[in-house]
């Protein structure tokens, strides 16, 4: 037993304990910074509360968490780009700003 | 795609208390020369009334809001979806705004309807008397499962040896077993969407196909189609829906505006790109 507890650490394949810790990282980081995949979670949740697959309860709890997460990530890419105070904002929302319209049809294509 | 400048509505550095002033928030754009009201269902939970504001034969269905951004939350995402529902209701064909599109005043909404007034009738008048219906299709994977291993000649011998065989050369026999079945699983679920595709089609002018959200989805789709075969098009989702009852369950929503067909955005002008 004691030899056990002491032997893993040794035993352990070191390299693809490093791996997995990496992975970890990786997808954390990424999971963090991207905007698609918390989006994508947002309808998953709205798709499981029509389904009945969660209740509203559940819906009110993880709302706001993902909401919160995805104004973080905005926040930071905001950051990241160094915008000014100005564009701050997200477009729909600036009425101060010099905004151009864009009217696409996907139809078309 | 179609890009016309607005000019600004006007100068000097963002108030810090944004939220204190109120604005306008746009839903859609209509065509419709008259004024008209649609009740107090504006969003942002303070009742404000929707109604026109116009150029020429457009309008913009607005209500007065705080200048916020607003979460697409499920509460904001449907107040805004609700308006756009009553003005089909009401007859019109609204081409959507993005969510969350505010405005300073109904003049910057003038200049804004002004300038864009090309571009908008050319997709109202395209967009005339169309709508949207969306098309969402869980399958139930253990029923589809069940039929593959009862069906497919190759996965039910491969599982007979299996379950004969007391060898360890079994472990190999599960592996491809495993992946005979996913890639019959895949094939299955490419058939369905396939066969539902092809089966709305002529009902449909156009459709497109989103990614399927979670792992029990496999169809995702939203379909544009005229209004005067709104009727046709319902009875053919039954119908397909029969089809495959046990196996397939379908979840279908509409009529909305076309929110899949048409886009309209606003973007910042960033002066210091060339």
């Amino acid at each position: 037993m004691i030899f056990k507890l002491l032997g893993a650490p040794i035993t352990l394949p070191m390299a693809g304990l490093k791996f997995v810790f990496q992975q970890i990282a990786d997808l954390a980081d990424q999971e963090l910074n991207d905007e698609n995949a918390v989006r994508d979670q947002l309808l998953l949740l709205q798709v499981q509360l029509e389904d009945g697959d969660i209740d509203e309860d559940d819906f009110a709890e993880q709302e706001p968490e993902l909401l919160a997460r995805l104004r973080d990530i905005k926040a930071r890419k905001r950051a990241e780009m160094e915008e000014s105070a100005d564009e701050e904002l997200p477009p729909e929302a600036n009425v101060q700003a010099r905004r151009r319209v864009v009217v696409e049809t996907p139809f078309d294509e | 795609m179609v890009d016309i400048s607005v000019p600004e509505s006007l100068e000097g550095p963002l108030p810090s208390a944004q939220d204190s002033e109120t604005g306008i928030y746009v839903y859609s754009i209509i065509e419709c020369p008259e004024p008209r009201t649609f009740g107090k269902i504006g969003i942002g939970g303070r009742g404000d009334g929707v109604y026109t504001v116009h150029y020429k034969d457009l309008a913009a269905v607005v209500s007065r809001s705080l200048l916020v951004v607003y979460d697409p939350t499920r509460e904001n995402v449907l107040a805004h979806e609700h308006v756009n529902e009553v003005i089909i209701e009401e007859g019109f064909t609204p081409v959507p705004m993005s969510f969350g599109t505010l405005f300073k005043t109904e003049k910057d909404i003038v200049e804004f309807l002004e300038d864009t007034y090309d571009a908008l009738r050319d997709v109202l008048v395209k967009m005339k008397d169309k709508l949207e219906f969306g098309l969402r299709v869980n399958w139930a994977r253990e029923e589809v499962l069940a039929e593959i291993e009862r069906d497919d000649e190759g996965i039910r011998r491969l599982k007979e040896e299996i379950s004969k065989s007391q060898q360890s050369s079994t472990y190999f026999a599960r592996m491809q077993l495993g992946r005979m079945v996913e890639q019959a699983l895949a094939d299955k679920s490419d058939a369905y969407v396939r066969d539902i595709y092809e089966y709305l089609r002529e009902a449909a002018i156009a459709s497109r196909s989103n990614k399927p959200i979670g792992d029990k989805m496999i169809m995702n789709a939203a379909f544009l189609v005229e209004r005067d075969k709104a009727g046709q098009f319902d009875q053919k989702v039954t119908e397909i829906a029969q089809r495959y009852e046990g196996k397939l369950s379908f979840r279908y929503t509409g009529p909305w505006p076309p929110y899949n067909f048409v886009t309209i955005r606003l973007q910042l002008e960033r002066s210091a790109v060339v």
